[in-house]
């Protein structure tokens, strides 16, 4: 589609904008290559002194090839407190570090995925002015436009707070940092430089914006390939951080004294990289939607004009939209992680599902409840601008009753709490029908049965203003409900016969599961699609009709995804019990406990409350610099808002 | 029409008080005091639902009367708070308890304002409850007033009243293994130790899920496979050299002749929530080293297990693990 | 709903939809069960450099008494005894009883009652001793059992020496039996089974040198003089302490009798045939109990004891049960009542079994054949053996007879350290 052979000089810049840029991309890794030289020589000049060969270690995870590389650096040293550690008084040092971590990941995890949006909708928004349909392209684009503008200022938050990070770990645990970034030296030189080159690219992404728009043309697509550059740095970003998060859970590359052996890509490479990545990215893309979601209906609220109202409403459910497409495929990552760390330790998977931090799991399942429950009521809510949905409203409460009773089974818990004369009453520490509920066959079959549902809500969205008219409209509504229901039979029958087979037989059949899922995810919403074709509506979509629950519901989306978020972390950095690097560095300090689920519920709330007085202020910030121009724009996006239908995305 | 609706309401404000009456005669006739069998019991509880579900449906379908939401949502609260409470036995912790009805108080809330109709319905008696200025609606603000704070005293005052329960006990049921245990001079890896007796008639170690050919089969006739000689050198062990069974039971269900006397009772290998659940070489942590070597997150904990590597060998404790497997017909989990 | 409101009532509402949803999250996790998970106490290698001394004279009294509050312990009746065993033999309080080992007292916080000397100023004094010139003779090529050669200068690098090579200076009268005060009964503390690693030998000198004045402290500075290197790097070449199960050692009917008699300690007293390690104990009596128990009961001493009701046994097996269960009941003639008394809660029962099955078997000809022989103090007198079997401690006892009341004596003749308590 982009022909930049063209004899127009613009095409040309382009290109050479384009080659500038995958230069500067590459810069970074000048250093990597310095720094390798370097090791050599070092390696050399050990070589020289001591004797014929340089020491070897034994790593700690990787075996047989590569299990011994030369000892190239420092022991993880015995952290001594107070010497290592700095502290403000008796006030848990640990906390301000966790503070100012999940505020940075916060802004930083927004900054990365709103860019994923911004292109994904820039795309959008090329495709349909190619089309021909100029003024929708339009309002997508701006669109786009607007989010971007929260992101830059988003941006440079981010950078404080990754300043304000790093003077905390100066500050607080010096001898931890001080291993650290021994052993990642490189790494962070690289990730340094990257931030330069994702600033650079940010700003010409934003500021050109304008600039670079001609509709459909080569300038626009090559503004496009900025974005895609934008978003290609900010993953790798985000990956470099995270190989220093999973190294501390999962060290590896090192042998067990912490001597680093030489190959930085094995310690990047540890054994809980990838999946924490993947889940990581995915959870980036839902938070970064349920934020800007968020944003639009406060936006939704306060609009004082009925266009307003309405573009703000459009825009809502599309980030909300692109939140619920991440937040999908995410129970699934969770679990591919959950296996990887069990697959790790044993022992730290226990810890996590049976042991010290299984309530936290609870904890985490009512969130994940609220987050789907939350969804489904939100496109109940929206379903109120659509004329014709009232023939679907008595389908509701049962959707509402799977998700209810889908919700209890996932919360209760292997482990009850009562008193000793409960216990006895009960006759065992398990129930004999609540207790089957305890065990991952039934969570993995009550997530299945959420996710469904939740695709099945949205199919209902689609058409729920039209009449179809394709001639094999009630064969396909058979199909449909065969489809449907025999999804829900097989998650029910696997998940029953999940307590009569062993354990490692019983993991595979939530693939069958999560396909039940995905069919219905996949070839429901495709048939149903297929079937809107040429479907007469009811009446046109009134955008700006949803009531002011639905825009609720979507700040409890937000909330619930930052908390959501801010438990995990707190999960995945407790797992660590008294380590600082899992087996290898000690937490010596005295808050090398794991501080109780009540407390960290607490930190969290501070944190998503912090997050998100800040972010007020961001908005404020973007809704300042646009107060003039908005009167025009609202008008322009109204009356583009009404021809969008339902089914379109 | 009006005049109907308002006796539809008078019957089912009716049928509230009596369900609710109803609760605590049910938990008396339930709790043992009553004059019913448990059978008998179950039945009027499963009759007392449908009766309700029935008229629920008559009223609306058949009669034309819908029940109003106002009404609709305490029925349904109270419904399944005899669910949980009562139908459901044996009777479930009060924690669960509570994060039930937490949930359900939520679910009948989205109920009642799934839509835009269905909230109006739900919430004008309430808006004309607290606005407007007649009779009816001055008498259930002040009603509502004074119903409201009396609740919340009384929480308050049965909160403060002294209790003498006895304090709970958080349980931790798995708790984390260490990465590796001595036992009789020699270490064990738990994340990498087979059970040496996890055979086949070839004598190479049998993969977990292949054993389900020998369950069912007789362990004790003459000549049986060499997994079942395990398997019976395993019942030695519970049955006669440790004696297993006076706490774990005849039938591993943790309901031995001496079960009653701990706190807490013993683990019962046929619930699926334990020994499927975990590895085997957790099993074996746990019975070379008993209660003392549980860890700190495993207190407060009274786990009379003893330490068994103090009279078992090593084989032992391997070939008694492979006994309660074979006798529950679970599992072992594994990772591979 | 919204169309008449500002913007400021909407910020208003958000901002209470937020907090109340915040509040029911945190409020949950509040009410949910709490689990504080504390971490392992941390392995007593600590880099020393980095430590203050009062760390170090905590850390030690630790290992010593297994808790900071060993007077409080003693008040109850319990024994503070910590990893390090120490006060099995020695003893460190007016309220404690063993003198199987010199005293360390500190007394001078109670000093109405006692001799004025410190360890830490007594230790000076060992170092200035003529004997200790001997036993740097003796040992000049290095000590046989640990490898070292005495050279401690100064008071702390006695204290730092006596740990590491207990035989490079004996104390007069303490010595083991039969090797005229050349031999020490103390087991060499860095090996097994004590196995303390260098910081924790270290953190116990500290102790010692700092339970009267604090501004005696020198051991660190001590240990890096004798061994001429740096502590802080030598930690790191410790192997691992061995983890130890928590509460006392336990006897098992699993175990052997060699392993149940090192564990318990036995051989520090007793010279038992069979037993590898129980070759030198000199405390009590040889245990030989095939015969001896027989000829005990039938003593006149014993009807004796019947009669006045504390020993109760008739066949040799239940007397060896109750030597070690109440050690007390019946005290063999030349001995005195030093046994631990606390074995009645080490053993398993099947654990007693294989131990009272080992001591029955062994007689007179077990102890030949091990060269084994009794105590000079024991009324039987020596077992009769071929010549070529007489060994030196058969001959030490003819040069040097102790007599009866030996155990007594010996404290005595330590003059620095007796305190006429007994």
């Amino acid at each position: 589609m982009l022909n930049v052979f063209g004899e127009s000089k613009k095409k040309i810049g382009a290109l050479i904008l384009l080659g500038m840029f995958s230069f500067l991309a590459l810069l970074p890794f000048a250093p990597v290559a310095t720094s390798l030289a370097l090791a050599e020589e070092e390696a050399a000049v050990v070589e020289g002194e001591e004797s014929d060969e340089p020491k070897m270690g034994k790593d700690v995870f990787y075996k047989e090839e590569g299990e011994f590389g030369p000892i190239s650096g420092p022991p993880a040293p015995t952290m001594v407190y107070p010497d290592d550690y700095g502290t403000y008084g008796d006030f848990q040092s640990r906390t301000i570090i966790w503070i100012s971590n999940q505020q940075h990941l916060y802004f930083g995890s927004f900054v990365l995925a709103v860019p994923m949006f911004v292109w994904v909708m820039e795309l959008i928004g090329i495709m349909i002015t190619q089309k021909g349909d100029a003024k929708l392209g339009k309002k997508f684009d701006d669109l786009a436009h607007e989010m971007m503008k929260i992101s830059l200022t988003a941006y440079s938050v981010t950078a404080i707070l990754g300043g304000i990070l790093i003077f905390s770990f100066l500050a607080l645990y010096p001898g931890f940092f001080r291993y650290l970034s021994g052993i990642f030296r490189p790494v962070m030189h690289i990730y340094a430089l990257l931030f330069i080159l994702e600033s650079g690219v940010l700003y010409v992404y934003y500021y050109g914006w304008d600039a670079m728009n001609d509709r459909c043309g080569d300038w626009k697509w090559g503004h496009l390939a900025l974005g895609t550059v934008l978003n290609a740095v900010g993953i790798a970003l985000m990956v470099m951080a995270n190989t220093w998060v999973s190294f501390m859970m999962s060290p590896a590359g090192v042998d067990a004294e912490g001597h680093f052996l030489g190959d930085i890509w094995k310690v990047m490479h540890n054994p809980l990289m990838v999946p924490v990545v993947v889940h990581r990215i995915l959870g980036n893309a839902a938070f970064g939607g349920g934020v800007v979601a968020a944003y639009a209906s406060f936006r939704f609220l306060s609009a004082k004009t009925p266009e307003e109202k309405g573009h703000y409403d459009w825009m809502s459910y599309i980030a909300m939209f692109m939140g619920i497409l991440a937040l999908i495929p995410l129970p699934f990552a969770g679990y591919w992680l959950m296996r990887e760390i069990y697959g790790y330790r044993q022992q730290m998977g226990i810890t996590l599902m049976g042991g010290l931090l299984a309530w936290v799991f609870i904890m985490q399942a009512t969130m994940i409840a609220t987050l789907f429950i939350t969804v489904n009521y939100y496109l109940f809510q929206a379903m109120g601008r659509m004329p014709g949905s009232e023939r679907y409203y008595p389908a509701f409460k049962f959707l509402l009753a799977i998700l209810v009773v889908s919700t209890i089974s996932w919360l209760t818990p292997h482990t009850l709490v009562m008193t000793p004369a409960e216990l006895k009453a009960m006759g065992g520490a398990q129930h004999p029908v609540v207790g089957n509920y305890g065990v991952m066959s039934a969570k993995n079959t009550a997530i299945n049965c959420m996710i469904t549902t939740t695709v099945v809500t949205f199919m209902i969205y689609q058409r729920c203003n039209v009449n179809l008219k394709v001639p094999w409209a009630w064969k396909g509504n058979i199909f449909l409900g065969f489809l449907i229901s025999m999804a829900y039979v097989n998650i029910l029958f696997l998940g029953v016969y999940g307590y009569y087979i062993p354990a490692n037989v019983r993991i595979g059949l939530s693939v069958p599961q999560v396909a039940s899922t995905l069919t219905v995810l996949f070839v429901g919403v495709t048939v149903n699609l297929k079937m809107l074709k040429g479907a007469e509506p009811v009446g046109e979509i009134q955008w700006g009709k949803m009531s002011v629950r639905g825009a609720y519901a979507l700040f409890m989306l937000a909330v619930a995804f930052t908390w959501t978020m801010a438990v995990m972390g707190y999960l995945r950095s407790s797992v660590r019990l008294h380590w600082h690097v899992n087996e290898i560095l000690r937490d010596n300090s005295p808050w090398a406990f794991t501080n109780p689920l009540g407390y960290a519920g607490n930190i969290n709330s501070l944190n998503v409350l912090l997050f998100w007085t800040m972010l007020l202020f961001v908005f404020w910030l973007s809704a300042l610099a646009t107060a003039g121009k908005k009167k025009v724009e609202a008008e322009e996006a109204a009356t583009a808002g009404t021809a969008v239908p339902a089914g379109s995305h | 029409m009006s005049k109907y609706i308002n006796k539809a309401v008078f019957a089912q404000v009716l049928a509230l008080i009596l369900v609710i009456l109803a609760v605590p005669m049910m938990a008396w006739a339930g709790g043992g005091g009553g004059p019913f069998s448990a059978g008998t019991f179950s039945a009027i509880q499963v009759g007392l639902v449908l009766f309700a579900v029935i008229s629920a449906w008559l009223l609306k379908g058949k009669m034309g009367l819908p029940m109003p939401k106002l009404i609709q949502a305490p029925l349904l609260w109270v419904i399944c708070y005899v669910g949980f409470r009562i139908i459901l036995t044996p009777p479930i912790p009060f924690s669960l308890l509570a994060m039930y009805m937490g949930v359900c108080t939520v679910a009948i809330f989205l109920y009642c304002s799934l839509t835009t109709p269905s909230w109006e319905e739900f919430s004008h008696p309430i808006a004309v409850m607290l606005r407007e200025d007649h009779g009816t609606a001055k008498l259930s603000r002040y009603a509502t007033f004074l119903i409201v704070p009396g609740l919340i005293a009384f929480q308050t005052y049965s909160q403060m009243l002294p209790s003498f329960g006895e304090p709970i006990e958080l349980r931790t049921v798995h708790p984390a293994p260490p990465a590796s245990i001595n036992l009789h001079k020699k270490t064990y890896n738990l994340q990498t130790a087979e059970n040496p007796f996890r055979v086949g008639e070839d004598g190479n170690y049998l993969k977990v899920g292949d054993e389900a050919q020998y369950f069912g089969g007789n362990a004790w006739t003459g000549d049986v496979p060499k997994f079942l000689q395990q398997v019976q050198q395993g019942g030695t062990v519970f049955f006669g050299t440790a004696g297993c069974f006076f706490c774990h039971g005849d039938n591993l269900d943790g309901k031995g002749p001496f079960s009653f006397a701990f706190n807490p009772i013993p683990a019962n290998f046929a619930d699926p929530g334990t020994i499927s659940q975990l590895q085997e070489t957790f099993v074996f942590w746990r019975v070379a080293k008993g209660g003392p070597d549980l860890s700190r997150e495993a207190f407060p904990w009274a786990s009379a297990m003893p330490p068994w590597e103090k009279h078992l060998t090593t084989n032992e404790i391997w070939k008694v693990i492979i006994f309660e497997y074979w006798h529950t017909g679970f599992f072992p989990r594994t990772w591979g | 709903m919204a169309k008449k409101k500002g913007a400021g009532i909407i910020v208003f509402k958000v901002a209470l939809w937020y907090i109340t949803i915040l509040s029911i999250f945190a409020a949950y996790t509040n009410w949910l069960p709490q689990i504080r998970g504390d971490a392992p106490e941390a392995a007593e290698a600590i880099d020393v450099s980095n430590v203050t001394p009062e760390d170090l004279q905590s850390m030690g009294e630790q290992i010593i008494f297994g808790s900071h509050d060993p007077l409080g312990m003693l008040a109850r009746g319990e024994g503070p005894i910590g990893k390090g065993q120490c006060p099995l033999c020695h003893r460190f309080f007016m309220e404690q009883k063993a003198d199987r080992c010199p005293n360390l007292i500190a007394l001078k916080t109670e000093p109405q009652k006692l001799l004025q000397v410190s360890e830490e100023e007594r230790s000076h004094e060992r170092v200035k001793e003529p004997r200790y010139e001997e036993f740097k003779k003796l040992h000049a090529n290095g000590e046989k059992n640990s490898g070292h050669i005495p050279h401690a200068e100064t008071g702390g690098q006695y204290l730092i020496e006596s740990e590491y090579c207990p035989n490079c200076f004996v104390v007069e009268g303490f010595g083991l039996k039969g090797t005229n005060d050349t031999e020490s009964p103390m087991p060499i503390i860095d090996k097994p089974p004590i196995l303390l690693v260098d910081t924790e030998i270290v953190s116990v000198v500290s102790f010692l040198q700092m339970r009267d004045d604090a501004s005696k402290w020198t051991a660190k500075d001590s240990w890096e003089e004798y061994f001429g290197k740096d502590l802080a790097s030598a930690a790191g070449d410790e192997e691992p302490v061995e983890e130890k199960p928590a509460g006392p050692p336990v006897a098992l009917g699993s175990e052997t009798a060699e392993e149940i008699v090192t564990k318990m300690t036995c051989y520090a007293c007793h010279k038992i045939p069979g037993i590898s390690v129980a070759k030198t104990g000199a405390i009590g009596p040889l245990l030989i109990e095939g015969s001896s128990a027989k000829r005990r009961i039938k003593s006149p001493e014993y009807k004796a004891a019947m009669k006045a009701g504390t020993a109760h046994a008739t066949t040799p097996r239940e007397y060896i049960i109750e030597s070690i269960m109440d050690p007390s009941a019946f005290i063999v003639p030349g001995f005195v009542d030093d046994m631990l008394k606390d074995f009645r809660h080490k053993f398993t029962v099947s654990g007693l079994d294989v131990l009272v099955d080992h001591l029955i078997a062994q007689d007179e000809a077990a102890a030949i054949a091990d060269g084994l022989d009794r105590l000079a103090n024991e009324k039987e007198g020596p077992i009769k053996k071929p010549e070529a079997k007489l060994e030196t401690g058969e001959a030490f006892a003819k040069n040097k007879p102790l007599g009866e009341g030996v155990q007594i004596s010996r404290s005595m003749k330590d003059s620095s350290t007796f305190i006429g308590l007994n």
